[in-house]
This record gives structure tokens, C-alpha cells and sequence, in this order.
């Protein structure tokens, strides 16, 4: 992006520099530093407009840049503080975009399962060690050609499932329980052959139009009549959702909406849910998300203090700037234990992924899941 | 020579900062550009000064080994807060060092039964509440900032808030405090309980804007929260009419917590932006009141209150119902400045005192300033204090609008002074105003602070140039800006 | 013997600090030497400069609940003239009224109502001072907030006469609330307390009710308040159990009291001063002050005194220290 556009851009902004968006940003609450705050980045993209700084001065900041967008609701002055992101990156997209082939999962599945990548954790660059280790212990792929049971009796309604990249590839169990979960619950399950990934982290990682234009062929994959598209993944959700013109619904999420048919019954644990930002700044589902959990798994759903703090995952930027996201990802670590929770709950894969490996790196025991597999996991007869 | 003399000058901040990031370690000492320009200017953008490093201690020992180093390099620096200071008072010249104290977040000690707690520095404001909170407590300093604002800048400031018209502000709230000056000696003052035995050094810290000392823990008082709270909202057809109900109302002896005043403009900024808090948009002027207390006293008093502000015809009057309608209501009010902010280019806030009994008077002269101006100006003000907020809206870019908004700030600042006020309420002095102090203090007056000053801080290195007027020549150091901010 | 001038302007008090101001005698500002004469001198000045006949209501700002009042006036006068008005000033000293207004702000201060109001110095926004030279500066302001320049309003008050001769001081007033109750008890009727009496200011509510919990002796219960009215031991007990919770001592319990605590409280926290009743809902502080005059928390010396005093004053004749810490 040309200089002269960044200052039209940055001039429009209104940004008044109070500082008022600055405690609702988690990069500035983990470090204390001002560079990575909404104001910070801010202001230095307009230095760098006005050609005060260069870009290489800038990008450190602009990388650790989590896009949880926690920051916009705080601002007086409705910075629409993603777009100056969205933008700025475009000028250098993120190498790893280029990674996001099915090619490149499998190969993370098999050096996990051999046991290379515990060692990749170690050496190598920042970037690498953090993707390395963010790579879920057990990894499962979603089956090719997997047949969703037919729907209890009388049936409900049809959904369309989206698989998702990260969640096929490394967390195909939890797409699998969420069909048998639908089908048990009076609906046809749908899985159209869709793309492999919806362009999402494309979007926000310097490649827009790519990103705009794999989510039109997903959208146009998942354009059937149907009550919903069912996502595991917030991210994809609130991406594919600002096109698709059916609803783009976490499964417990739909579930609650229609109503159980059988409530679902599952044992006595101590849950921790940490909502997405994706979902509670984008998609402003978490009170909605918060109310499904609570009712479907009858438990009392704690949340971390300061829950509406992102967790460091931050789509792919935790492997962008490992330091600040190792800050964030710990202090959410910190307060999600001191809940002592027997397992913790997550409902978008990057968080997911993020969290499994802050929590055993925290020595934690319990299971880290998508809510769906606690209602099968734990489900008694 | 001169080369000479800048490869030493290299040379010693080399040393400088080999010792800082072994104080600190190097994650904490930042010396990128982007990291310096990200610290150039705090909310007021007027000015701007990129300093040289920024450091971020954790701990009061950092801090003390570092005001050490800093003193023996003999590098001008300064303390910084959250940067929402809206004086400048967070800049250091060119060269100058940045103590950033954002880490120092940890809440210390909160003592339920004494009603103390102890901070440090770094704590947000609004942090302290919420800890609080759980034991009926509340600590009573509200600036509009405060959910990002630190305490040790709302001390250096003396911050205050709404609450304040009743509660006091910071420096009534502030029982003891750690110093640690700018040779790096640590000082206690003040006593846990507040009892002061000779000088009040703790008072004279509050309001100091960092030239004094650092101050590394904070001894707060905290008071009860109230059991019962009520919110009125009038609407008036003009900022003169709700004046004069505000001051019947601090006449006639009623204590509210709150007394504040938002006119059209601002009301029309409030209920175009996020913090919508179902303002009358058509009224001239609307006034918030809030009364606290015991159910008894809240029930006699509100009626008191009630019968004033509908006495003066009021176009709008409702109590807030629910406790949401409440926090709507201020969020409103506390969002206001940020919201007028988006209105236009550039906004210049004012900040200036009359005594209560002069608040029409002062604001019939604002309209006459603005009349004659022809700028945009929206008003909204801690009523109850007689503490005016006039924001101008203007373009940076513009020089001849600039100087216009000086000229007018200057001009109201100087009759607030006329009718017996002063020229800031709770911005402070910082870069801004040193020209106008010496208008409300004689000569000799600002000789004695400065000679107080020197005691502390003898060679002006903390915070350089700030709160007093500057001896000449040094303000120039700190680049004065049209920065046209959007 | 030191001299005693009472000077009746401040021009006259200019002149008589000009006129000593080489002469390298010591002068000490004082009011009517009350505390003085309780406490001692620490060390003799040749002369006291008293406020005593300074006694002037400057001006008085009715609509905007602030004055300004010479700090020679005793505080009975004060507040009857403030009474007339239907303000007071937060801040009264029942024991003994004798004192000038100068007396009471300018040592450590402390007042009835210091646990909901906060000390005499909040309720202070700015003075008129005489250095040592004869310089006559104002600090503060008059309006009930200001951060323009250093508050050396602060620092002055309670420099205990080390650093300038204090001439007026503009005061921040309240209503005078509608209903004041002293509840009072004999000791004898109260086993297990001892001789308290709470203020309850109905306007400042329940929270706090008790405005402050102090000893009083008998001889001023009278002349407390003119719309005092008396409790029964019955009621006074059970406004205890609605609302005390807790008295925090900043000095350690007094012995004769802390039997009696025992009795009826909760708990007794001897290490922390603190005594914990039924209820959370509310704090009392407790100054510490008994009958033998203030107590004053012992703090480490205090290493600026001098330097201070220099820069203030200027002059070879400093102004004195009268007493630095009481026992
Ligand atoms: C939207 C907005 C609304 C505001 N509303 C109000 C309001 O209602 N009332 C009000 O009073 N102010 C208000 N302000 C001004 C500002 O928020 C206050 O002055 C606040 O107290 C500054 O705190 P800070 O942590 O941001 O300090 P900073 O701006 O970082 O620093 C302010 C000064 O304090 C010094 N300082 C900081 N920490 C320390 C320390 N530990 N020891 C010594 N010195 C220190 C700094 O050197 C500097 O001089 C507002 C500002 C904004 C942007
Ligand atoms: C029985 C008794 C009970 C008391 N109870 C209380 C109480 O409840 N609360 C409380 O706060 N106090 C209390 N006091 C102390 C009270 O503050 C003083 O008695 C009185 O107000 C002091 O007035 P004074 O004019 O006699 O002061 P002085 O004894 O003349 O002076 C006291 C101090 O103030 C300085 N000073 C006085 N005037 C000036 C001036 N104009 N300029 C500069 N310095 C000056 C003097 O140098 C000296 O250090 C009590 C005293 C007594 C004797
Ligand atoms: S982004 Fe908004 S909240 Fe943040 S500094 Fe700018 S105007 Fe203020
Ligand atoms: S998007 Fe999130 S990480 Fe980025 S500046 Fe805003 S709050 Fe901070």
C-alpha cells in the first residue's frame, strides 16, 4: 500500500490519540508497552505515512498485532482500528499463507506422531518452535469420505457442515462427534465438497482479495437451502458470515436455538471456557454461546478473569511474533488455572491449539476440547 | 572538539544503556525507533518529543537502581503513566529517558478493615475498583480516564472525576506514598492512616506532575460504597439556565456525589457515538445529578433535589430506573470528550476553574467567545466544581484556526481568573499553560515553587520543563505540533 | 523572656518580620499558644508572632460554599458565623475551642468527622502566608479545585510555624446538615463501652453514620451541638450493632480501653490496632487521641526540615521549630 493511501487512510480515522482503547488490548496489558497497543500501532502507521519511520520499524508491532478487535468497541471515536491492520499487511503478506495446504497439515501430523516435532520445538527459528509446539499432541484428520448418520426421526432440518482447514486437519474427531451430535438431534447433516480452507487468516494476513476470493468459493459450496452452516471455528465463522446468507453457527450454538430435543447429559466436571474473540468481538455471540453451554452441559461454566482478553493465539500471529503472544498466551494461562478446572474448553482451533500448549506447557493433566466432544466424551446413557 | 565531544556523549549513552538492560533486562529497555515514536506524545498531541529510550521497570528496586544510573549519566527523564495525560507532562526533551511504570500493576495489599489499600503505581484506576469491589469499597477518584488511567498518574495530576464534587480528588484520597527522588533515595510519606506529623509532603507530591519524585507505592483510601444511588437527568433550554439550577442547588445546601453539565453539542456528540445514553438531543443543555447515601437520606434529599430542577422547567426530566440506565448515563457522560472528538479534525480540550457562584458568568462568556470566533465549541463540565471543559474543534492544519483556538483558550482562562478561579481544574500546568501561571501566582509566588522544586529535584533533570514556567529557551525543546490528527 | 507581638494587619506583621530580618532573632507564628503551652517549646524564639488579633471574615462566598477567614479566629466564632449562614466548616474541634483556626491547621490536624470528611487540610483550598523576609504570597486557589503550580498549600499546613507565618486561609464549607445526634452515656451506664460519643450526621447517611467515635469529656458534651439530641444507652447500642464493624487504631490501643474492647468485640487484633466488631458494613477510625492531647503515630525524622526551611524563609532568622514530636 502506497504511502499517500496509508495517510488518506489514517487521516480518516479520527484516532484522537486518548488512550482510552489502551486496557482492553491484550499485547499492551501483557507487555506495558505502548508500541503494542492500538494507539501505538496506530500512531505508527501514520509515522510511517508520513514517512517518519520506515517499515521495517514498524512491522514488529503491526506482526504482534492479535486482530482480537477487542480494542474497537473501547474507542470513543470508532476507530475502525482491523481495516489499518487489514491494509498494512497487505505490503508484505505473511509467508505462511502460502502453507496452508493439506500437504503441509499431513506433514505436521506425521512429524507429531514420530516425534520430530517435540525436537522442532526446541531448535530453529521463533516462527518455527511456535507453530511446532502449537501442533495438537493427538492430531486427527477428518475422513475423506465420511457418511454422517441419518437423522433421528422425525427430522428437524438440514445443516451444512464446514470443515475448515486447522480443524480437519488436526481436530477431525471433534468434527465427527458434531455430525453424530446433529444427526442424533433430528437433522440431515450435509458435507458438500467445499474448499480447503475459507481464506480467512488470507484476509487478515496482507492477502484480502485472495482471502475474499476463496471465501466466495466456500460460500458458493455452501449455498444450499439449509438452516445453517455449522462451524467448529469462530474465526471462519465470522469470516464466511459476512457473506453467507444463512446463518454461520457454532453447533451448541444452533442446537440451543432450535432446542434440545434429548438434553445431553454429561458428568460432573470443572469446565473453563475461554470465548473467542472472534465470536465475542466480531460475531457478538460469547452471552449467546455462554447461555448454550450452561443450559446443554448443565454445568456451571467458569470463565477467566478478564475472559474478554485474547488468549495470544490471534489467527497465525502467535507464529508472527511468538514473544508478545507467549506473554499474552501465559497470563491467560495463569488466571484459566486458577480455576482449577478438570478441562478446558475451546470453541475455534488456532485458541485451541494455542491454549493445549500453554496449559501442558503449565503442566496441566486435563483434556482441552471443543464443547461438542465433552457432550459425547463425557455423555452417560 | 565538537565531534569529540558527541563520540563521549555516544559513548556514555552506550554505557547508559549496557546498564539499564542489565538492570532490566534487554526485553525491557526499548530503543527501536518504532518503540520511541510509539512514546513521543501522550493525548495531548500538540506535542510531540521522541525520547531516547523508554524503560520499563517491575519492580520499586529497578526503579531505584535506575533512577541511580539515570542520575549519575545525568540524562533528563521522567515517569509516564498510562500517556493520557492531556498536558504533555509524559514527555521528556530530546535525549530524555521514559520511565514507563505500566508493569508496576500489582495491587499490594488491600486492607478492607482500615480501608487502605496499597498500590503500585502502574495500576489502572478502574483495576483498583474492581478489587475492591467484593468488599463494599470503592475508591472515589473518577476521572473520565479512568479505565485505562493509571493511580500514580492520577496522583502526579491530581486527578479528579464527577465523584470529586463530593468525595475530593486524588489528594484527599492519598494516605501515604514511597518516593523514590531523582537521585534515587526513597522517602516515605504520609502515614498509613493518613495522620500527617509535620510537613505534608504526600500533599504537595499530589498535583506535582512528576517533577518531584516517582512514586513506587501508593497508600489509598478507599471509602464505603453507597446503599443507595440515584441518577436524575434535566434537561434545560440553555447551558446558562442548567448553571443557575447548579448553583441553587449548591446554595440551597444539597450534597450530591455528581453535578454535571453537557450542552447541545456535546449531547449531539454522545448520542451519535457508542456511548448513546438516550440524551434529549434537542436540549439546550441537560444536567446529571446524582445523590448517594443511606435509603433515608437518599429518599429526603432526591426530593430536595427534585424540587429544585423541576422548579427551573426542565424540558426533560427522568431518574434513571435501573441500574444499567445508570452506568448508561455516565458512560455517556465519561465517553463524551472521545466522542466529540470524532466531530472534526482537531479538538482542544480546556480546562479551567470558576468559583460555583460564577458558573453562568463564565459560560455566557464562552458563548461569547465562540460568537466572535466562529468556532465549533462544545461544553461539558464538572458543574458541581465550577470546573469548565470547553472542547474546541478546529482543522491542525489550519494556523490561523490554531492561533483562533489559543487565543480563545488564553482569553477564557484569563476571565476564569478574573472571576476569582484558576487556569486548571485537573489537566495541569505540563508544556501548556506555564505562560498563564504566572498570571494567577506573582513572581515571588512561582520563585518559592521553584525553589521547593529544587529541593527535590535540584537539577531539573525529572521531568524537565514541566509545571512551572520554563526558564527561557527551554521550552523550545519541546517541538510544539499542528499535527493534523485525522 | 520572648516577645509576644500580635500584630492587628498584615502589613503590620510585614513590617515587624522586615524590621527583624537581619537581626538574627529567632520568631516563631503562633496562635494563641494553646497547644504551645500543653506541648512546649522546643526551643525558646525571642519572639512569638501570634495571629490571635487576625480575626477577620475576608469574604464569603455563600453560593459557592467557600470563604475566607483570618486564621487568628477561635473556632466557636467561626462556626456560629458559618451557622448564621446554614454551612459549616466539615472539620470541628469539640474539646476544647479555645485554639485559634492558625493552631489547628498548622500542626497535625485532626477533627470529628476526619473518618468521613477526611482531615481539616481537605477541607482547605489555599492561605495568604508571610515568609520570613516580609514576602507576602497567596497559595492555592479559591475555588475548590486547582492544580495550577505546586500545592504548597499542603505543605505549609501543618509546618507547625517552620516555614511561614500563616494569615488567612480560604475554606471549603458544607451545609450544615439538617439533624445532628450526639448520643452520649455516662461510663458508669456502660460497662462495655467506654465514654463515646458518635456523631450520626443524617444527611451523610448510614454509611457514615458515625461521622467519627471519640471520647469526650464530660465538660464539653454540653456545649457539643446546639441541635444535639440525647440517646438512651439502649439506642446508642443498638445504632452500634446496625452498623460498627471495626475500629482501626492508627497507635496502639490504649490498655484501659482494650479491656472493655474485649468485652464486645469480635476481635481484637492487638498487633494491628484493630478491633472488629459484628458488622461489615462500615469502619471507624479512631485518631488516637486521648486525654492527654494529640497522639501523633511516631514517623522516621524527617530529613528536608532544614533544607526546606531555608529555601522558604532566606533570611538568617528562620522561623522555629516549636516541638518536633510530642511523646
Ligand atoms: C479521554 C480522557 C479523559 C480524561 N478525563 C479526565 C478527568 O475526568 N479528570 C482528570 O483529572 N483528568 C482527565 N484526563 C487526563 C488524564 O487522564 C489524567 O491526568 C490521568 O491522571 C493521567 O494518568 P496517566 O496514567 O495517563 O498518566 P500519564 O499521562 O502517563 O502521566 C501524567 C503525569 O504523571 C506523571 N507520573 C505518572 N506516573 C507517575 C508516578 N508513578 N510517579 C510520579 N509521577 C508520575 C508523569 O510524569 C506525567 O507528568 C483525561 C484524559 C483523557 C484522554
Ligand atoms: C484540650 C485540647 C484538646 C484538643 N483537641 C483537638 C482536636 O480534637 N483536634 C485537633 O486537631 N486539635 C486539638 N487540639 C489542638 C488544637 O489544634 C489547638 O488547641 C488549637 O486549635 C491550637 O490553636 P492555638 O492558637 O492555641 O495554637 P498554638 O498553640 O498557638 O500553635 C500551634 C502550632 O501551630 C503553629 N501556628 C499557629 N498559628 C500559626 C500561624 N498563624 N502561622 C503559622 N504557624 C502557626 C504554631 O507554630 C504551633 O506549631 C486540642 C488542644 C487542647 C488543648
Ligand atoms: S483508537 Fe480510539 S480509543 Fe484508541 S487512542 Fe485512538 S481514538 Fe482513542
Ligand atoms: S486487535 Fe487486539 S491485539 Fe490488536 S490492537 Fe486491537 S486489542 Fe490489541
Amino acid at each position: 500500500m502506497s504511502n499517500s493511501s496509508l495517510l488518506e487512510m489514517t487521516a480518516a480515522f479520527d484516532c484522537m490519540h486518548c488512550g482510552l482503547c489502551l486496557e482492553s488490548c491484550p499485547t499492551y496489558r501483557a507487555t506495558g508497552q505502548e508500541t503494542q497497543s492500538p494507539r501505538g500501532r496506530i500512531a505508527l502507521v501514520r509515522a510511517l505515512a508520513e514517512e517518519r519511520l520506515d517499515y521495517a520499524d514498524v512491522l514488529p508491532s503491526l506482526n504482534a498485532c492479535l486482530l482480537c478487535r477487542a480494542c474497537e468497541p473501547a474507542c470513543p471515536s470508532r476507530v475502525d482500528y482491523h481495516t489499518l491492520v487489514d491494509e498494512f499487511r497487505q505490503a508484505k503478506p505473511a509467508k505462511l499463507l502460502s502453507w496452508m495446504k493439506p500437504a503441509f497439515f499431513a506433514l505436521l501430523r506425521f512429524l507429531r506422531r514420530c516425534g520430530v516435532l517435540s525436537l522442532a520445538e526446541r531448535i530453529g527459528t521463533p516462527t518455527s518452535r511456535a507453530l511446532a509446539a502449537s501442533v495438537p499432541s493427538q492430531p486427527t484428520l477428518f475422513p475423506t469420505h465420511f457418511t454422517p448418520p441419518s437423522p433421528q426421526l422425525p427430522q428437524r432440518g438440514t445443516v451444512l457442515l464446514h470443515l475448515g482447514c486447522v480443524q480437519k486437519s488436526f481436530f477431525g474427531d471433534s468434527l465427527k462427534s458434531t455430525a453424530n451430535l446433529l444427526a442424533a438431534q433430528g437433522f440431515q447433516v450435509e458435507i458438500p465438497a467445499q474448499p480447503f480452507c475459507c481464506g480467512s487468516s488470507h484476509s487478515h494476513f496482507g492477502e484480502p482479495e485472495k482471502g475474499n476470493q476463496m471465501r466466495t468459493e466456500t460460500v458458493a459450496a455452501l449455498s444450499q437451502s439449509a438452516d445453517a452452516i455449522i462451524s467448529l471455528a469462530a474465526g471462519c465463522s465470522a469470516h464466511l458470515q459476512e457473506q453467507s446468507s444463512i446463518p454461520v453457527l457454532d453447533p451448541l450454538l444452533f442446537l440451543n436455538q432450535q432446542g434440545w430435543r434429548t438434553p445431553p447429559v454429561t458428568k460432573k466436571l470443572r469446565a473453563v471456557w475461554d470465548p473467542p474473540c472472534q465470536l465475542d468481538h466480531v460475531l457478538n455471540q460469547a452471552g449467546a454461546m455462554r447461555r448454550a453451554l450452561q443450559e446443554c452441559t448443565h454445568l456451571q461454566i467458569l470463565e477467566p478473569e478478564d475472559a474478554e482478553l485474547c488468549c495470544g493465539a490471534g489467527g497465525m500471529s502467535y507464529a508472527l511474533a511468538p514473544e508478545v503472544s507467549d506473554a499474552v498466551t501465559q497470563d491467560k494461562i495463569e488466571k484459566i488455572l486458577r480455576h482449577k478446572p478438570d478441562v478446558v474448553l475451546s470453541t475455534n482451533p488456532p485458541c485451541r491449539m494455542r491454549l493445549e500448549t500453554g496449559l501442558r506447557k503449565a503442566g496441566f493433566k486435563g483434556e482441552i476440547l471443543h464443547p461438542v466432544e465433552l457432550l459425547t466424551v463425557f455423555s452417560q446413557p | 572538539m565538537d565531534s569529540e565531544k558527541s563520540t563521549a556523549g555516544r559513548m556514555k549513552r552506550k554505557h547508559l544503556l549496557v546498564d539499564l538492560k542489565h538492570i532490566l533486562g534487554k526485553a525491557h529497555v526499548l530503543t527501536d525507533p518504532g518503540s520511541l515514536l510509539a512514546y513521543e506524545s501522550d493525548a495531548l498531541t500538540l506535542f510531540r518529543s521522541r525520547p531516547s529510550a523508554v524503560i520499563l521497570p517491575k519492580t520499586e528496586t529497578e526503579v531505584i537502581a535506575c533512577a541511580k544510573r539515570l542520575h549519575q549519566a545525568q540524562i533528563p527523564w521522567a515517569a509516564r503513566g498510562a500517556g493520557t495525560g492531556l498536558s504533555g507532562g509524559a514527555l521528556v526533551p530530546p535525549g530524555g529517558v521514559v520511565m514507563a511504570l505500566t508493569r508496576m500493576n500489582r495491587i499490594l495489599e488491600i486492607d478492607p478493615v482500615g480501608m487502605r489499600a496499597k498500590v503500585q503505581p502502574g495500576v489502572v484506576n478502574a483495576a483498583l475498583g474492581r478489587a475492591v469491589e467484593p468488599y463494599g469499597l470503592r475508591f472515589a477518584p473518577d476521572p473520565a480516564s479512568q479505565t485505562v488511567s493509571t493511580l500514580g498518574g492520577n496522583l502526579a495530576e491530581n486527578a479528579g472525576g464527577p465523584q470529586c464534587f463530593l468525595h475530593g480528588t486524588t489528594t484527599n484520597h492519598v494516605f501515604a506514598l514511597r518516593v523514590v527522588l531523582p537521585d534515587g533515595t526513597v522517602e516515605d510519606w504520609g502515614t498509613p492512616s493518613g495522620v500527617q506529623d509535620g510537613f505534608d509532603l504526600r500533599g504537595f507530591f499530589a498535583g506535582s506532575e512528576g517533577t518531584v519524585g516517582i512514586a513506587v507505592s501508593i497508600d489509598l483510601r478507599l471509602i464505603p460504597q453507597p446503599d443507595e444511588v440515584c441518577t436524575f437527568l434535566a434537561g434545560y433550554d440553555s447551558v446558562t439556565k442548567a448553571c443557575e439550577v447548579v448553583s441553587t442547588l449548591v446554595a440551597k445546601g444539597l450534597q450530591p456525589v455528581a453535578l454535571e453539565v453537557m450542552d447541545q453539542n456535546a449531547i449531539r456528540a454522545v448520542e451519535d457515538s457508542v456511548f448513546r445514553a438516550g440524551l434529549p438531543v434537542d436540549a439546550g443543555a441537560v444536567l446529571l445529578v446524582e445523590i448517594e447515601g443511606s435509603k433515608d437520606s437518599v429518599q429526603k434529599e432526591k426530593e430536595a433535589a427534585r424540587t429544585i430542577l423541576q422548579s427551573f422547567h426542565p424540558s426533560v426530566f427522568k431518574q434513571a430506573a435501573t441500574a444499567e440506565e445508570r452506568t448508561q448515563l455516565w458512560k455517556g457522560r465519561k465517553g463524551a470528550g472521545g466522542a466529540l472528538g470524532r466531530l472534526a479534525p482537531d479538538s482542544y480540550v480546556m480546562d479551567g476553574v470558576v468559583p460555583r457562584s460564577q458558573l453562568a458568568a463564565i459560560m455566557t462568556y464562552v458563548e461569547e467567545v465562540q460568537k466572535e470566533t466562529g468556532l465549533h465549541v462544545a461544553n461539558l463540565f464538572h458543574a458541581g466544581d465550577g470546573n469548565i471543559h470547553p472542547h474546541f474543534s478546529y482543522d491542525a492544519r489550519d494556523a490561523e484556526q490554531c492561533a483562533t483556538v489559543e487565543d480563545a483558550g488564553a482569553r477564557i482562562l484569563r476571565k476564569c481568573l478574573e472571576l476569582g478561579g484558576s487556569i486548571t481544574g485537573e489537566h495541569g500546568i505540563g508544556l501548556e499553560k506555564e505562560n498563564l501561571l504566572a498570571e494567577q501566582y506573582t513572581s515571588e509566588e512561582i520563585n518559592l515553587m521553584e525553589r521547593v522544586r529544587q529541593i527535590f529535584n535540584p537539577d531539573d533533570l525529572l521531568n524537565p520543563g514541566k509545571g512551572l514556567p520554563m526558564k527561557r529557551g527551554c521550552s523550545e525543546v519541546f517541538r510544539r505540533h499542528a499535527i493534523s490528527h485525522g | 523572656m520572648a516577645d509576644l507581638w500580635a500584630p492587628a494587619s498584615i502589613e503590620e506583621a510585614q513590617e515587624l518580620l522586615r524590621q527583624t530580618r537581619d537581626k538574627d532573632r529567632t520568631v516563631l507564628p503562633c496562635g494563641r499558644r494553646t497547644r504551645m503551652k500543653r506541648h512546649g517549646v522546643l526551643e525558646q524564639p525571642n519572639s512569638f508572632l501570634s495571629a490571635e488579633n487576625l480575626t477577620q471574615v475576608l469574604w464569603f462566598d455563600a453560593e459557592d460554599r467557600t470563604c475566607e477567614v483570618q486564621v487568628g479566629i477561635d473556632l466557636i466564632s467561626l462556626q456560629q458565623t458559618l451557622h448564621e449562614r446554614r454551612l459549616e466548616w466539615g472539620v470541628c474541634s469539640p474539646q476544647d475551642q479555645s485554639g485559634t483556626l492558625g493552631g489547628l491547621c498548622l500542626a497535625p490536624d485532626h477533627s470529628f468527622f476526619t473518618s468521613s470528611m477526611g482531615f481539616p487540610r481537605d477541607q482547605i483550598l489555599g492561605g495568604q502566608w508571610i515568609l520570613a523576609d516580609g514576602t507576602s504570597i497567596r497559595t492555592g486557589a479559591r475555588v475548590v479545585k486547582s492544580v495550577a503550580g505546586y500545592d504548597l498549600t499542603r505543605l505549609l499546613l501543618g509546618s507547625q510555624g517552620q516555614l511561614a507565618f500563616c494569615v488567612s486561609l480560604v475554606l471549603k464549607l458544607r451545609p450544615q446538615p439538617p439533624r445532628i445526634f450526639w448520643y452520649q452515656f455516662p461510663a458508669e451506664n456502660a460497662p462495655s463501652l467506654p465514654h463515646f460519643g458518635i456523631r450520626h450526621s443524617e444527611q451523610q447517611g448510614n454509611l457514615f453514620t458515625c461521622g467519627s467515635i471519640e471520647r469526650i469529656p464530660a465538660f464539653a458534651s454540653h456545649e457539643i451541638s446546639p441541635e444535639c439530641g440525647e440517646q438512651s444507652l439502649a439506642s446508642l447500642q443498638e445504632e452500634f450493632q446496625k452498623s460498627t464493624s471495626r475500629v482501626h487504631f492508627p497507635s496502639p490501643i490504649p490498655e484501659e480501653l482494650l479491656e472493655t474492647l474485649q468485652a464486645d468485640a469480635l476481635a481484637v487484633d492487638i498487633a494491628n490496632h484493630t478491633v472488629a466488631f459484628q458488622q461489615e458494613s462500615m469502619a471507624i477510625t479512631y485518631q488516637g487521641k486521648w486525654q492527654s492531647g494529640l497522639r501523633i503515630p511516631s514517623g522516621k525524622p524527617f530529613p528536608w526540615a532544614g533544607e526546606l526551611a531555608k529555601s522558604m524563609t532566606q533570611t538568617s532568622n528562620t522561623f522555629h521549630l516549636f516541638s518536633k514530636r510530642m511523646p
